[in-house]
């Protein structure tokens, strides 16, 4: 049976959510990151999910109540959670949902008000006029939810484009550049040419198939994942790149400190 | 590339359908979060958001007797099989340690959905029509990428959906293309109004051809084609 975990039941219960500060993901056991201490960076995603659950009740209960003030019927929704456990996804029609029943069963002014209500704009669906959700006004229900309830991933929200910029930084550190090319020098001995390790994770994952190289044979996979786990291993390539990226986290923390204190998650 | 029949498909998937099917109307949520399937379930660390079409109407496809072949139920389908499938002989988002969460409800939902989960790769999941009815010819009708104007993020993951999975949908005229251009809008607001570093989307096949839609409901070996995309664009983060 698919575990999916309706996480209303969480703020339902009355559960406090609490961070485990420091709690770091296995990307970086034995080293410190200083962005382990701010949620939502995932180095504690079971925390952050349960955080993100947690704000994601708190704000249905507001718009609830907001739109109860002004006359409308609202059902709180909140996500679900599929494990790494569960069976694959079926082919069914996508979850049902109250409000969109509700939505569909209003007409004309009664429905542009319910919509004005709700998100700030008359119609949630448009391809030219959505309300942006970082705004400091505007947004209904929602938008009042919204800055009320700023939510465990504000952070990461804000700086999403430098935290790419910063993984990439990590991946080009000199020292993860040494240990590949000793992974690629080793993998060449065996008689596999591969310049990176990400084109190496790309044919693997892809049956043999990449991107401007000739076809591996399925057969020829298994053997070449054994010798690249092999290569990696001489290389010390896993130890290499956690150091280079809790190195780019301290940078990152350390340029982004303004942010990620003013956005920290406060349950 | 082989294909499935629909009724191959139902009956080795009978059992978790239903299982599926009964979890779902358990279960409503506003959006559904999978967790990798590897490192532990810790993953490479990003996230990546479909926000599959919600067209409201729905908008019907060629197979009008199948009440799961319209653009918003296909568009929904394929992102979850993409992100958690079931073909055996291929890796999916969560196999290759992707974080995903497919979005639900209206386009301003999806992106609150999107902007509250810090997203690094925000992807609409959508089908394309011209007439309507099954008017498109497979000289016209195939997989469009489309991106973002100024925007080189957005034009790589489009390119990659271009190289991907143009090659297994049964229309010949694929593309990579600006929004702008492949469609009636300047912008797409739903991409516009994400925050996520990456945005594209994906115009899987055309729901007014017939071998389109067919290939879009029926098939289930080519979605893995979507997950490396994504890996190709992030260069396949382990």
């Amino acid at each position: 049976m698919k575990r999916v975990i309706g996480l209303i039941s969480l703020a339902a219960l009355g559960v406090t959510i609490a961070y485990a500060q420091g709690a770091s993901a296995p990307a970086n056991p034995g080293q410190t990151s200083d962005l382990a201490q701010y949620p939502g960076f995932g180095h504690n995603p079971d925390a952050d999910i349960r955080a993100h659950a947690a704000d994601e009740a708190k704000r249905q209960q507001s718009i609830l109540q907001c739109m109860k003030a002004a006359g409308f019927d609202y059902h709180p929704e909140v996500s679900a959670v599929v494990r790494a456990d569960a069976p694959a996804a079926t082919r069914s029609k996508r979850p049902p949902s109250k409000n969109a029943t509700y939505a569909a069963s209003l007409t004309g002014d009664r429905l542009t008000q319910y919509n004005m209500t709700l998100y700030g704009i008359p119609d949630p669906n448009s391809e030219t006029n959505l309300w942006d959700p970082s705004s400091p006004t505007g947004g209904g229900c929602w938008g009042e939810a919204l800055r009320a309830t700023s939510g465990v991933f504000a952070a990461s929200t804000a700086l999403a484009s430098d935290y790419v910029a910063m993984r990439r930084e990590a991946n080009e550190d000199p020292e993860v550049k040494t240990a590949e090319a000793q992974w690629s020098s080793c993998m060449r001995e065996a008689g596999h040419n591969f310049e990176s390790i990400g084109e190496f994770n790309g044919v693997v994952s892809n049956n043999g198939e990449a991107r401007g190289r000739e076809k591996v044979s399925p057969e020829a996979l298994g053997p070449m994942k054994t010798q690249s786990d092999q290569c990696l291993e001489t290389a010390k390539f896993v130890d290499v790149q956690r150091g280079a990226r809790t190195r780019a986290e301290n940078r990152f923390v350390v340029r982004h400190k303004a942010t990620l204190n003013a956005k920290r998650h406060r349950p | 590339m082989s294909k499935s029949p629909r009724s191959l498909l139902v009956a080795k998937y009978i059992t978790p359908l239903i299982a599926f099917g009964i979890a779902s109307a358990a279960i409503p949520g506003t959006a559904t979060t999978y967790v990798p399937k590897t490192n532990n379930g810790y993953g490479n660390g990003y996230r990546v958001f479909l926000s599959p079409a919600s067209h409201s109407p729905d908008r019907p496809s060629c197979l009008t007797a199948d009440p799961l072949a319209t653009e918003n139920e296909m568009a929904w389908m394929n992102s979850a099989t993409a992100t958690n499938g079931y073909d055996p002989n291929s890796l999916d988002l969560t196999e290759r340690g992707w974080t995903v969460q497919i979005g639900s409800g209206t386009n301003q939902e999806k992106v609150i959905q999107a902007n509250t989960w810090g997203t690094h790769i925000f992807v609409s999941v959508h089908s394309n029509g011209i007439l309507g009815g099954c008017t498109t010819t497979q000289a016209k009708a195939g997989t469009w990428g489309m991106y973002r104007t100024s925007d080189t993020n957005s034009k790589n993951l489009a390119d990659w959906f271009h190289y991907w999975v143009s090659p297994a949908s049964p229309g010949t005229n694929d593309k990579s293309c600006l929004i702008s251009t492949c469609s009636n809008s300047t912008t797409l607001l739903e991409m516009e109004t994400s925050k996520a570093p990456t945005r594209a989307y994906l115009e899987q096949e055309f729901h007014d051809y017939q071998a389109g839609a067919t290939w879009m409901i029926n098939n289930i070996t080519w979605q893995w084609r979507i997950a490396a995309s994504i890996d190709g664009h992030y260069g396949n983060p382990r």
